[in-house]
């Protein structure tokens, strides 16, 4: 059952999440290439020192990537699972419906981090290939809070999506502007590297919190 | 028998506008019964109760057993529902759709369906969007009977689609429920469609006044009385006090049709109990459809 809700996401998202990789992809290979310019255009103790000593980022053109990638997926994801309510179609299947829900999540989930493995992968890649090792630790440290928010704005997209109510539906939108915002704050790079790990307890949080718009589609009242 | 469908004292609203209050009737199983009403009465609102879409603001809806907004999903397995519009993935095949509900129903019949959306003559990797609303209707059709349910839920199964693919519904409808074996509880705007095919019918009014009777009985029972010549507005409101006798009066220019359950003899007496020195009064022939707008008013 779960294998039929999986194939049933992939036959829905495919060519779009094929797109979205494309274009991360181009993104990845643009930001390698400016990097490479860099070290053409100027000594390589130059720019080791402006990375490093300035903390300048070279690699900021990933900072929204991930956000908007996110809402994206999530946009595919749902949109057509809200247009005429054809979530319910799921919702009627024989499984307990917290449990679709949070399949539905997870595959989005991962089908959103896979679009973002070759930007971890090439980040990773010429991060090692122009700088010392040392520097690896500082660029995931900036690029880690990036990808979340990139988690958490799928999520907030589907608490936006799935909420029926059109006044808590604009709440949500408050909430995905906010949660995602959190981790998208100017900073230096590494600079979440303390807090890493609190991070973490918002992007879990909401994971459990589209039950309650899933909820409230179901039953169209709560209590 | 325990009733596939109870319904007990349900009441429903959309903030203050009342749909219904204390609502009240049962489905019995092997039977296929029709939810008929005018626009706005509530059919779709009922339908959404039932199918657990909607938790009603008090009262009990109980589905095979179960409260309808909290059906378990063994329960659910048992129950076939055909959204309005025939809602279904569009963006998956005839094959891919098939694949996708099988393992969700351990009796699922994969052979039914492929009998029925065969007669679609389309190849089997056709994408549901590209197809008509009565090829869709086919396929949806095909998915319901494959899971083999003891109730059948369908919501508005006629819209949208044409003479044709609204008699190859019904009649492969009919085949799949010569057994007996399975309920369905429908609503329809095609009146014409419920003779020969619906056993009960169910009238829901305005404010949830509901008459639940077999389609026979009705037909046999409701009748249309004609009162030829033209009466003024005072004429009709007088008739009208003789509620209720007369269900409902439709003026014309030139004739009043009156609508009851009540014999000829009963009526023309209760017109003269109100002196109501009338002209010939005659029984006309009424189609299904004449008797449920006679029966519900054309506005």
């Amino acid at each position: 059952m779960i294998r039929s809700i999986f194939f049933k996401e992939f036959y829905k998202i495919r060519w779009f999440m094929l797109m979205i990789l494309l274009v991360n992809l181009a993104v990845s290979i643009y930001v390698m290439i400016t990097t490479r310019r860099l070290f053409i255009l100027d000594h390589p103790e130059i720019v080791w020192y402006r990375v490093l000593a300035l903390e300048q980022i070279n690699y900021d053109d990933f900072k929204y990537l991930p956000m908007f990638t996110g809402i994206i997926v999530a946009v595919i994801q749902y949109l057509p699972e809200m247009w005429q309510q054809r979530l319910r179609l799921s919702l009627h299947l024989p499984m307990s419906s917290w449990k679709l829900v949070f399949i539905h999540v997870l595959i989005g989930l991962s089908a959103f981090s896979l679009t973002l493995l070759p930007d971890a992968a090439i980040l990773t890649w010429i991060t090692g290939k122009f700088f010392p090792y040392q520097a690896l630790f500082t660029v995931w440290m900036t690029a880690l809070p990036w990808f979340m928010a990139g988690g958490v704005a799928y999520l907030g997209c589907t608490l936006v999506l799935l909420e029926p109510n059109l006044k808590l539906k604009a709440f949500n939108m408050i909430i995905l502007a906010a949660a995602t915002g959190l981790y998208l704050q100017p900073a230096v790079p590494g600079g979440y590297a303390k807090i890493i790990g609190f991070l973490l307890l918002p992007l879990i949080l909401m994971i459990f919190s589209v039950l309650l718009p899933a909820y409230r589609f179901r039953y169209r009242r709560v209590g | 028998m325990t009733p596939v469908i109870e319904v007990e004292h349900l009441s429903h609203s959309y903030g203050k506008r009342k749909i219904y209050e204390d609502l009240n009737f049962s489905i019995a199983p092997g039977k296929t019964y029709a939810l008929l009403g005018k626009n706005g009465v509530g059919k779709t609102t009922l339908i959404q109760i039932l199918m657990g879409f909607l938790r009603p603001i008090s009262g009990w809806c109980r589905v095979l057993g179960e409260d309808s907004y909290n059906i378990p999903p063994n329960t659910r397995a048992r129950i076939g529902l055909l959204f309005e519009g025939h809602l279904s993935y569009e963006f998956m095949s005839i094959t891919q759709i098939e694949t996708f509900y099988a393992p969700f129903f351990p009796n699922w019949n994969r052979d039914l369906y492929y009998h029925l959306v065969d007669k679609l003559r389309l190849p089997h990797s056709h994408l549901i969007k590209n197809m008509s609303c009565g090829q869709r209707s086919q396929v949806v059709l095909g998915l319901i009977m494959a899971q083999q349910p003891e109730l059948l839920l369908l919501d508005d199964y006629s819209i949208g689609l044409d003479a044709g693919y609204r008699r190859l519904f019904l009649d492969d409808m009919k085949e799949y429920l010569k057994d007996g074996k399975r309920t369905v509880f429908l609503t329809s705007h095609v009146i014409q469609d419920m003779v020969g095919f619906v056993d009960e019918v169910i009238f829901l009014e305005r404010g949830g006044k509901l008459f639940q009777t077999s389609l026979q009985q009705f037909e046999d029972s409701f009748c249309c009385y004609r009162l030829k010549g033209h009466y003024d507005h005072n004429t009709v409101q007088c008739i009208e006090a003789i509620n209720p006798v007369i269900k409902n009066i439709e003026a014309h220019a030139d004739f009043i049709d009156l609508f009851s359950f009540r014999s000829l003899d009963t009526v023309a007496d209760a017109l003269k109990d109100i002196d109501m020195s009338l002209g010939n009064i005659e029984k006309i022939p009424m189609t299904l459809e004449d008797a449920f707008i006679g029966y519900t008013g054309r506005y």
